[in-house]
């Protein structure tokens, strides 16, 4: 009894207790197996990092912005939804052209990123001030971005439309306008 | 104090004949009465969270929401479990050896670090002073009562595992205990030992914290923050987990009268617990920067999965003891007599096969899923993880906690239950009510609502995210489920805290007790 002190408990294993064992041994290798697996069929998350600090990559990413920003005839930087003030379009050169930088900064993902489907893209990505979360939806991939750290994540969108970048990284609420669930940005993918 | 005063200090219990000091009954008494004032503190914010989280009540403004949620985790995964956790341990060492409880002041020294320490958090919380989350990433900053008020409660609780350990010791020399520990004793002592480690990886990430929240140091790496926090935050699960495997073997015995099968087997089990599941902590940093891929991979596995092949050795044993105690009375029928025959109308019973189910299937199948690192992506930070730990954490160890409780108020505490009708019901209405809200925030999450977020329609966003409707209505899920939780879960509280101040007195036998296996003077 679990309450009282046992005698001779150094007993063998019975015949179900040894068949439960070596079942639950074989499911742990074989989940085992599956984690280098994945790494090799190229499942995992990237582990490619830089350091970094807000205000080098502030610098890094604004000057990206101003460089691949897009203009319209007049020669007029274009916004994501056409007025002033709003979050910069970007037409982000593909791996072979150059890197990607997306700023996470309380509450705004920026720039809204524009991608060609089945190219190749190296996206840095870093924060500004606290941690905040990439979660890419429709799609449902997440990742966690942090102040100090250069994460990069290569990626090829093999499907078109508009998607979404919500944070979820608890990341400050301030007034009633803005904060945390207000951070949304975009990723456009055309063909 | 001489031995002689001590040998008048025990009491027999009637039902048992369990040995109780009376000191150590007081201590017993303090945690596990705080435990339940900061369950109650934890419901109501779990409540008031989950009615705005339901789109279309949307009770709490955006402020209160965060700062409930702080308040929410800290209560619940913190102090409430943990100071039922140190009446757990003090039973374990005390009570089951029928031995005396050395360090009687220094036990009520430790309680009282660890209630200052809540109480400055509470009061720092509720004041707004540190909308941080229960996980305080800097560099967002609470004020630093907060992480001194953590940094004290957890000091208090390592010198009670430090105290359980010489506890352990004195129980040996003095000759109160002989031999092997009891089944439940082991399972604790594993708990404390997962404890300790788990302590002072808390401190690696509070005590900078603090000193960083006053100005001493000026930075923090967040990365090495998440890390140390998570070492911390996770393992402390793993207390729970190996505490409340022994309350499942506790449990199957009071009520069915069960003897584990094979004490080797499942002492084993306890050891691969000790082995593997610190590993489990990295989990929550699978998607971060800074980690390399081996080291992803590595503690991804949970070191081959060792702890999860003890857990599946308990899941064998557990319900084995049950089967084979009662095919003795004589159910003997069929495949199932057994379990259909089982006292499904003591709460003592319902609530450890609830609890089994929700945390050893659901949680668990849950949990290790989510640990998988491909489809850790897919889950980092949105409700899905907390889909999983409520079912573990909640329909797991409180559901477990809450039914030894039944057990512990008439043993420990000698008072008559107060409303056993209603005990009958309860783990059932918890139970149903953690199932319903943890599979609406399961499924809510797999759609993408993200978790601690006040609102997922983003009124005030400037982009507007088109979510699968499907969604709402699982969060819907999750606010009708967490009312039927919070009745389950006041009617605990009721029954709890009438029978400890108004229940009638259980007499007991004074008995002088002596250590019986005293060595020879």
């Amino acid at each position: 009894m679990p309450l009282s002190t046992p005698k001779n408990w150094w007993q063998p294993f019975n015949k179900e207790e040894r068949i439960w064992l070596y079942i639950s041994i074989a499911w742990g290798l074989i989940m085992f197996v599956m984690m280098p697996l994945g790494h090799f069929w190229n499942q995992n998350v990237s582990s490619e990092t830089y350091k970094t600090d807000p205000e080098e990559y502030r610098q890094i990413a604004d000057k990206f912005i101003a460089h691949y920003q897009r203009k319209d005839a007049k020669g007029e930087a274009i916004t994501h939804n056409g007025k002033p003030g709003g979050i910069p379009l970007v037409d982000a050169p593909s791996k072979e052209n150059g890197d990607v930088f997306l700023v996470a900064q309380a509450w705004q993902f920026r720039p809204v990123l524009v991608l060609k489907k089945n190219k190749t893209y190296r996206i840095h990505m870093s924060s500004l001030d606290y941690q905040h979360g990439f979660s890419l939806q429709p799609q449902n991939l997440n990742i966690q971005i942090l102040p100090y750290y250069d994460f990069v994540i290569t990626m090829s969108p093999n499907e078109t439309g508009k998607f979404f970048l919500i944070c979820n990284e608890y990341c400050m609420f301030a007034g009633e306008k803005f904060g945390h669930d207000t951070m949304v940005g975009q990723v456009i993918v055309e063909d | 104090m001489s031995i002689a005063d001590i040998t008048n200090q025990f009491r027999t219990c009637p039902t048992t004949g369990l040995k109780v000091h009376l000191p150590a009954q007081r201590l017993i008494w303090i945690n596990a009465v705080s435990a339940v004032v900061f369950l109650l503190i934890g419901g109501v914010m779990a409540l008031l969270i989950a009615l705005t989280r339901w789109p279309a009540v949307h009770l709490l403004p955006q402020d209160l929401f965060y700062r409930f949620i702080t308040a929410h985790g800290l209560n619940m995964l913190v102090f409430w479990i943990v100071f039922f956790e140190m009446a757990g341990i003090i039973f374990a060492a005390q009570t089951i050896l029928g031995a005396r409880y050395p360090g009687i002041k220094f036990g009520w020294f430790n309680y009282i670090l660890m209630i200052t320490g809540a109480i400055m958090v509470e009061v720092v919380v509720f004041m707004g002073k540190a909308d941080v989350m229960f996980t305080a990433y800097p560099p967002l900053k609470a004020n630093p009562a907060f992480y001194l008020g953590i940094i004290l409660f957890a000091v208090g609780a390592l010198f009670n595992c430090f105290q359980f350990i010489y506890a352990l010791i004195i129980a040996k020399r003095e000759g109160w205990h002989k031999g092997s520990l009891p089944l439940f004793t082991y399972g604790i002592l594993t708990a404390v030992i997962i404890a300790i480690f788990t302590l002072v990886s808390g401190a690696a990430a509070f005590i900078p914290a603090f000193l960083w929240s006053i100005g001493i140091i000026d930075h923090i790496d967040p990365e090495y923050y998440r890390i140390a926090f998570w070492g911390f935050g996770h393992s402390a699960q793993q207390i729970n987990l190996a505490a409340m495997v022994a309350i499942w073997y506790l449990l199957a015995h009071l009520t069915t009268g069960a003897k584990p099968v094979n004490e080797r087997m499942s002492r084993w089990a306890f050891v691969l617990y000790l082995l593997g599941i610190n590993l489990g902590s990295i989990h929550h940093n699978l998607v971060d920067p800074g980690l390399s891929a081996t080291y992803r991979i590595f503690n991804t596995s949970y070191l081959f999965y060792a702890a999860t092949i003890g857990s599946m050795i308990h899941a064998f044993s557990i319900p084995a003891a049950v089967e084979t105690a009662q095919r003795a009375k004589g159910y003997t029928r069929g495949l199932f007599q057994w379990l259909t025959n089982a006292p499904w109308g003591q709460p003592g019973f319902s609530g450890m096969a609830l609890s089994m189910v929700i945390f050893g299937f659901f949680g668990g199948v849950t949990g290790i899923i989510l640990s998988v690192e491909q489809l850790n992506m897919l889950s980092h930070n949105n409700l899905r993880v907390p889909g999983h730990f409520h079912m573990t954490v909640v329909g797991g160890t409180s559901l477990a906690f809450m039914a030894v409780t039944y057990y512990i108020l008439p043993l420990v505490l000698q008072r008559k239950l107060i409303g056993e009708k209603w005990a009958k019901y309860q783990p059932y209405i918890f139970a149903i009510g953690v199932m319903m809200f943890s599979t609406g925030m399961h499924f809510a999450g797999v759609m993408g609502a993200p978790r601690r977020h006040w609102d997922v329609t983003f009124q005030n966003a400037v982009i507007q995210v088109p979510f699968d409707p499907a969604m709402y209505t699982m969060l819907g899920l999750v606010g009708v489920g967490a009312v039927v939780a919070f009745t389950g879960l006041l009617i605990f509280i009721g029954i709890a805290v009438l029978t400890v101040f108004f229940g009638k007195k259980i007499p007991s036998q004074m008995e002088p007790h002596t250590p019986p296996h005293a060595p020879a003077a």
